[in-house]
């Protein structure tokens, strides 16, 4: 009997244990968060989700690229031809602003995760020096990642407004420094001060520098590099006013690069890889730009005339929705008319960018666009520039300018003229040289995201393009700032909104 | 003709066995109390002796009774039965009447049970087979509309063969699954879309015409039997099954037309172009220009600098492009009979429904044998086939601004587009759009091909005399193939010289029971019934997809023709469940009623630490009229009280939504990558949900005057809700249990014979269902949540956004209310308030029957009231022209003039002026009463008068016309009321017109 009992109750304890194998299903796309990152494999499959994420045409796989010139100066939005797009950022109507607060802290998440974690992975000698490069990496991206949110959603460190709604409002992004694992460590963390964030940007950046391989082929200019690395550095010092770290940093970058100036900037620019790229992010059409998204959403439909783009792409005429243009303001600096009828007499090669066509939507209405995006990569695809040599000089040139070695300045600014057979002249002054980089910067970098944060971080507030109609924003209005998302500062009462919003 | 011979051979030889007692014999005609029509088939026998006789076609019988009489007992299935005392009558005729409680009798309840339903005590509606056999509808989800009180069926579109969702008694969850768990013959079926290409349901599987039952079970004492799955109701599918007896044939066909419902009015061109140039006029003098040079800008834009003559701008109707007359066919044949011991069912049917839209289709081939066999005395054997091949094609009609969406393509072209060019070909360059959407429906390929079956196989053994074990092993499959494909030579797959994509799901869902049922009386007043089981269901669904782009020829379709594959992806998820089971019912002289049902169940969607749930269901019932007391209350014909009290489950939608999980991270310069997604929750588990349910079911007035009274509760806990997480975790949110809702309702069934006299009878039924629901709590710490869509102490699914305060008279601008109540044009995020309530207050059916003899008509009028409706299609609709999209014509009441009082705003292009706010953004201006009447259906039916079939040897045959959505009554500004939710140009239920014809034999 008794026996019975005990075989009884193993039979019900096993049945038991059944019950609780009978429904259980893995789920066979995705890994167990204990088993996922057994391999170097799988860290580098990490690193390879933050670059992808920072492929999202909400962050730089477009509007690091092209938003920031519609809410400032170099892009007039022809609500005509652009179906939606960018309208309302080009008027800065409340909350037309970037949003890269998602998926820039899902790439930290990522990022964090190798961080925290790679340390702990044993590999075979032959595999550590890759091992070290993965994580150097992360930590360089980090910085990246956190420099675009710091200055998106806070002001720079020594350019807080004394006045206006921001006055002295000194609060830059939350810090995450290790991944989150559970739900009880998606803490609601308070916002850092700006000095805070650059500091950590500057303590990722010295860690992943010794380490970071220069760029070697021209493939490796796809990921973060030595000399990417030193040029980020150099940019955040300058945004810091540290002009002499920034000098240190920016003829560091341009020692630690193959990149080098191109000759006809113009063909040079939609090569791939650009031969000025430091960094440079690669776009795949086939599974990153195929289907709808290439029509809806890349910087080839944003700038490209409807219909009318055989020539530029080669492929045939495509849709778009081609509204973003350069304004009338930008053809200006290079002594273009807005309709470019004195295209032939100015010798600026740069002149090329842009051109004159309707497009199939638009009857007998010309407008003037820009081809800086040109499907150079496949159809609808462009490879996004993040740092390009042109951009490192003009912050080398203006570091020299702000420390008053004018002598260097106008050495290294004179050698980008020459190139672009500029007939700009080169003026004595430290003023006038500091406006001439300006405009410099401008002429060189349109529709390659750096007028808004350069305008910003001047102070200078921004002189909308006339046929916008929305004036001056003044550098104490509250849209120098984008708002944080309205989600996050309601469910998190350490997460104050920006002034204004 | 064959069956006139069979009757005389039965007849031949019962004369033959008959011929040797002394004997005599009696005569008569049998005819329906109803119609005084002859029943054939009438069983008339000698009380108790095996001496019987069938009438024949006209009714009539012969039998040879003994010299000393006896008494005559006629039956019929489905009439009461009538004894007759000889005595020396030679000739007796008799009139059967409808038994109409044995009709109601019979209800199924889950897991092979039946009971009777005087017995029931949970609250549980039925839909006869037969009234929505012959309906034109391919599923029969749609075909409840209307028709059972407390079941809200919301179409999703008018699709052939599309989605739909049904809500039973309302919906108190928020991320949880809303939809009922639906059981055909046994077999847990996973509604929801199969086709990624276009929409088809999985329901449209089953052949209405083979449905002999649907029911419902509405609260948790009825469905606590189906545990975690049985939060939202159960819906019991039961197929036809073979009677014994001669075989009857049934064969029918019915051809239909149908056109689309669309009550937009769009502008032409002409009108078109006067806003464009308003806008363009406004908008220069904006910007500090001359109104003029504005004007001119839209001439040239649009006309190339000519304007055409006032009266003479080409328009063209876009809206009428994109659509055709829909047509639509459907043949059935069935078989039906068998012996005592085998029995059978088995029919086909097509159905092909050429939709409104152009190209847009559904074809059906079923397939379904139903047999029953009993081996000996105590084995018999059910098995169950169901078999489907279907294909729908058509384009996009997705709900959605997807400018390859039909309707969105439809109603937004500007009219001064033509479609073709002067030589024929398609026009490509359109002002406003790249897209022509008449090329891209008629030129791009969407097609999902479906091939499902959902079988069983059942062996019941009686151990004892009302105990039986049963085995069931049951699934629901299908293979489906979806295809699309955009060839080179038209502009959306220009880009890569022709796009192609090709996708296998395959679903396997098994379920698999075994039960034991008891029922037994015990001293005639003892009525015992006990179920026990076990039941298992695992469901795997997989994908395999590939795409490739660049093709030679548009006319290589497949993507093996691709130069270059872009896509080679797969999928899979799934969910396994187990569960054990017991039901106890007694009751005593049918008078004193009760019921517990218990569960214990576990899904692999809950996570490791609450794998098993207990679910449980008790029930009583109080016969009135069952009392000695009652037997002088001659007009009451039943009276039942009923009381219940469960606890179910609701379970999470996601099959893995309790893991933590790495999934895809993308990939970077063609190097796959790997992400965290997921944050573990091991305690993730089912939604609570307690309902309690007070009814009262009456018949009265010899059962001409029946219904049924339910008063419900239902209070969902531990609701899963996505806790929102701050996103700089890297994570947006988290599926935990927290917070409650509830609903709560009355519903109204009634069925009265209005008029029964001289042949010609009046029927009504009506349900109307109340309905509140109310958010208890969510998330520790919230009070709101989407946005405000859900707010504590308020109804679910509420309309939250900026209140629209009108057009300012003085300058044409848009205004709204910010949170004081003051006009403002540029509201902030925090002036927003709620402005509408999605749900209804009460919503039913309505149907009358009328019929003289042969002829009969039935009405049905199916009704909504008190819900707002968020119309998203108005958003670019009424934008005075702001923009390039077609307008409707109640924006030419565009502000023009200082002072003048107008609803909608001055044009001004591109829609948002320098500070302000855009007025296409979602505001109350865009919400809108929904409530509807409508006449859902309409049929007429003439059954051919006996003594013409009987010459063509038939034994049934009728001829009917029928509606479907013929008119609607409402003051909804949209496309179809029914479409509720987001109005994203979803497909409108067309109307439909059908003819046919139904032949038995």
């Amino acid at each position: 009997m008794k026996k019975k009992i005990i075989a009884l109750s193993i039979l019900a304890g096993l049945s038991f244990q059944a019950c609780e194998d009978i429904v259980e299903v893995e789920p066979e796309t995705s890994l167990a968060t204990s088993t996922a990152l057994s391999t170097l494999g799988s860290y580098r499959a990490v690193l390879t989700s933050a670059y992808d994420r920072i492929q999202s045409f909400t962050y730089w796989g477009r509007d690091m690229a092209l938003l920031g010139d519609a809410l400032s100066d170099n892009i007039f939005t022809e609500t005509s031809q652009a179906s939606g797009r960018y309208t309302g950022v080009n008027r800065n109507t409340r909350s037309s602003h970037f949003g890269i607060w998602g998926t820039a802290y899902g790439t930290i998440n990522d990022l964090n995760t190798i961080i925290a974690n790679i340390d702990n992975l044993s590999v075979g000698s032959s595999e550590e020096p890759g091992k070290a490069q993965v994580k150097a990496q992360a930590l360089a991206l980090r910085a990246m990642v956190y420099f675009d949110l710091a200055r998106i959603y806070g002001y720079e460190p020594n350019n807080i407004p004394a006045s206006g709604t921001g006055a002295g409002f000194d609060k830059s992004v939350v810090l995450r420094l290790v991944p989150t694992n559970t739900p009880a460590e998606a803490t609601m963390t308070p916002r850092s001060t700006v000095t805070e964030v650059y500091t950590q940007i500057e303590t990722d950046l010295k860690a992943a520098i010794p380490v970071l391989n220069a760029a070697e082929t021209s493939g490796a200019r796809y990921n973060m590099n030595k000399g990417a690395a030193h040029a980020l550095l150099g940019k955040v010092y300058l945004y810091w006013e540290k002009y002499a770290e920034a000098e240190e940093q920016l003829k560091l970058a341009l020692a630690n690069t193959n990149a080098t100036l191109a000759p006809n900037i113009v063909a040079a620019f939609n090569t791939v890889p650009n031969p000025e790229s430091l960094f440079e992010l690669n776009f795949v059409q086939a599974t990153e730009v195929a289907g709808v998204l290439g029509v809806n959403d890349s910087p080839f439909t944003y700038t490209q005339p409807n219909g009318r783009n055989t020539p530029l792409s080669g492929t045939a005429n495509v849709s778009t929705y081609g509204g973003q243009t350069p304004a009338a303001e930008l053809l200006a600096l290079f002594g273009l008319d807005p309709t470019l009828s004195n295209q032939a007499t100015v010798v600026d090669v740069r002149k090329n960018w842009f051109f004159r066509s309707a497009s199939s939507t638009s009857g007998n209405v010309t407008y003037t666009w820009t081809n800086k995006y040109s499907a150079a990569n496949g159809s609808y695809t462009d490879n996004i520039k993040i740092i390009r040599y042109a951009d490192v000089l003009l912050m080398l040139a203006e570091a020299h300018v702000m420390q008053g070695k004018l002598a260097d300045a106008v050495a290294l600014l004179t050698t980008l003229k020459t190139s672009r057979n500029s007939e700009a002249l080169i003026p004595a002054t430290q003023g006038d040289l500091f406006q001439y980089i300006k405009d410099e910067r401008r002429r060189e970098l349109f529709f390659e995201g750096h007028r808004w944060f350069d305008l910003k971080r001047w102070g200078e507030g921004i002189s909308k393009p006339a046929a916008t109609a929305v004036g001056l924003i003044a550098p104490e209005d509250y849209r120098i700032l984008a708002p944080i998302p309205t989600g996050e500062v309601t469910l998190n009462p350490s997460l104050p909104q920006n002034p204004g919003y | 003709m064959k069956k006139a011979l069979l009757f005389s051979f039965a007849l031949l030889l019962m004369l033959v066995t008959q011929a040797w007692a002394q004997t005599r014999t009696v005569k008569g005609r049998v005819t329906d109390a109803k119609t005084g029509e002859g029943m054939p088939g009438v069983t008339v026998q000698l009380k108790g002796s095996t001496t019987a006789a069938p009438t024949d076609l006209n009714g009539a019988y012969v039998l040879n009774v003994p010299d000393e009489g006896g008494t005559l007992v006629f039956s019929f299935i489905g009439y009461t039965n009538q004894e007759s005392v000889i005595g020396t009558q030679t000739t007796i005729n008799v009139r059967l009447g409808l038994d109409s409680r044995q009709l109601s009798e019979v209800v199924v309840t889950g897991y092979g049970a039946v009971q009777d339903k005087r017995e029931i005590t949970g609250a549980i509606a039925t839909v006869k087979g037969s009234e929505i056999e012959s309906l034109p509808t391919q599923t029969f989800d749609k075909a409840l509309q209307g028709r059972a009180a407390g079941v809200q069926v919301v179409s999703s579109g008018g699709q052939p063969g599309g989605g739909i969702t049904v809500n039973i008694r309302g919906t108190a969850t928020i991320n949880g699954s809303t939809q009922p768990l639906y059981i055909i013959d046994g077999v847990q079926v996973s509604p929801g879309g199969l086709s990624g290409q276009t929409s088809a349901n999985v329901l449209s599987s089953i052949n209405p015409s083979d449905i002999e039952s649907i029911e419902i079970l509405k609260d948790a004492a009825a469905a606590s039997i189906y545990g975690s799955q049985a939060g939202n109701g159960v819906v019991i599918v039961t197929t036809k099954r073979g009677k014994s007896g001669a075989t009857r044939v049934k064969v029918s066909a019915q051809y239909g037309v149908s056109e689309a419902y669309n009550p937009y009015e769009i502008l032409n061109a002409e009108e078109w172009f006067m806003l464009r140039a308003e806008a363009f006029g406004n908008y220069e003098q904006r910007v500090g220009g001359n109104y003029a040079d504005g004007v001119t800008a839209a001439i040239d834009e649009y006309y190339a600098g000519t304007l055409p003559l006032p009266g003479q701008f080409p328009s063209y109707n876009w809206v009428e492009a994109i659509q055709q007359r829909g047509k639509l066919q459907e043949y059935n044949l069935s078989l039906n009979g068998g012996d005592d011991r085998t029995r059978f069912f088995v029919s086909g049917s097509f159905n092909k429904t050429e939709g409104t839209v152009l190209n847009s289709s559904f074809t059906r081939g079923t397939v379904r044998a139903n047999l029953d066999h009993k081996l000996n005395n105590k084995f018999s054997l059910e098995s169950t086939i169901g078999l489907t091949a279907s294909q729908a094609v058509g384009p996009s009609t997705n709900a959605g601004f997807f400018t390859n969406g039909a309707f969105t393509g439809g109603l937004f072209t500007a009219p001064l587009n033509p479609i073709y060019n002067e030589d024929g070909t398609f026009n490509t360059s359109l002002v406003g759009t790249s897209l022509n959407i008449v090329q891209n429906i008629v030129r791009e390929d969407r097609q999902g091909d479906i091939v499902q079956s959902v079988s069983n196989m059942a062996f019941n053994y009686d151990i004892l005399p009302g105990l039986r074990a049963r085995v069931l092993g049951g699934i629901d499959f299908s293979d489906v193939k979806d295809r699309n494909y955009r060839p080179g030579d038209i502009p959306v797959g220009a880009s890569v010289g022709g796009s192609a994509s090709e996708i296998f799901r395959r679903n396997i869902n098994w379920t698999t029971q075994a039960t034991v049922n008891y029922n037994k009386k015990f001293a005639e007043v003892h009525n015992i019934g006990a179920l026990v089981g076990f039941e298992y269901r695992s469901v795997d669904n997989t994908t395999i997809s590939a795409a490739g782009q660049g093709f030679a020829s548009p006319l290589l379709k497949l993507v093996g023709s691709a130069a270059t594959p872009t896509t080679a992806a797969s999928s899979f998820t799934g969910y396994k469940q187990a569960g054990f089971f017991g039901n106890f019912k007694y009751d005593y002289k049918t008078k004193y009623l009760g019921s517990v049902t218990v569960r214990y169940d576990g899904s692999s969607r809950f996570g490791a630490s609450n794998k098993y749930g207990l679910f449980y269901g008790v029930s009583g019932g109080w016969r009135v009229t069952g009392e000695e007391f009652m037997q002088g209350v001659t007009f009451l014909d039943d009276l039942k009280l009923r009381a219940s009290y469960g606890v179910v489950g609701v379970q999470p939608q996601d099959n893995f939504g309790a893991l933590g999980l790495f999934g895809n991270g993308g990939q970077y310069a063609n190097n796959p990558g790997l992400r965290p997604i997921q944050l573990e929750n091991p305690n993730l588990k089912w939604e609570e949900s307690a309902q309690i349910n007070l009814g009262l079911d009456f018949a009265m007035f010899r059962n001409r005057f029946t219904g049924a009274v339910d008063v419900f509760r239902k209070k969902n806990t531990n609701l899963i809700l996505s806790r929102q997480l701050p996103t700089d975790s890297g994570y947006g949110s988290i599926l935990e249990n927290a917070g409650s809702a509830q609903s709560e309702g009355v519903e109204l069934q009634l069925n009265t014979i209005n008029v029964d006299k001289g042949g010609f009878t009046w029927s009504t039924g009506f349900n109307i269902s109340f309905l509140r629901t109310e958010l208890l709590a969510l998330n520790e710490g919230r009070t709101t949540l989407n946005t405000n869509q859900y707010e504590v102490g308020r109804a679910l699914n509420l309309i939250y956004t900026y209140q629209w305060a009108g057009v300012n008279p003085a300058d044409g601008r848009p205004m709204y209310y910010d949170k004081n109540g003051n006009i403002t044009y540029s509201p902030k995020t925090d002036d927003r308030r709620v402005v509408g309530d999605q749900n209804p207050a009460f919503f039913g059916g309505f149907s009358n029957n009328f019929s003289y003899k042969g002829l009969s008509l039935d009405v049905l009028f199916q009704y909504q009231y008190g819900n707002e409706s968020y119309l998203q299609a108005a958003q670019v609709l009424e934008w005075a022209g702001s923009g390039t999209d077609n307008q409707v014509r109640s924006q030419l009441q565009r502000w023009t003039t200082p002072g003048q009082i107008t609803s909608v705003p001055r044009p001004f292009d591109g829609g948002e002026e320098p500070g302000g706010y855009d007025f296409t953004n979602l505001s109350s201006r865009f919400v809108e009463d929904a409530a509807y009447i409508r006449l859902k259906q309409i049929t007429l039916n003439y059954k051919l008068p006996t003594v013409l079939i009987q010459r063509a040897k038939f034994s049934g045959a009728s001829v009917f016309v029928q509606a479907l959505n013929l008119a609607t009554f409402t003051n909804y500004r949209g496309d179809d009321p029914e479409n509720t939710g987001n109005n994203l140009n979803a497909y409108p239920n067309p109307r439909t017109i059908t003819g046919g014809i139904t032949l038995e034999f």
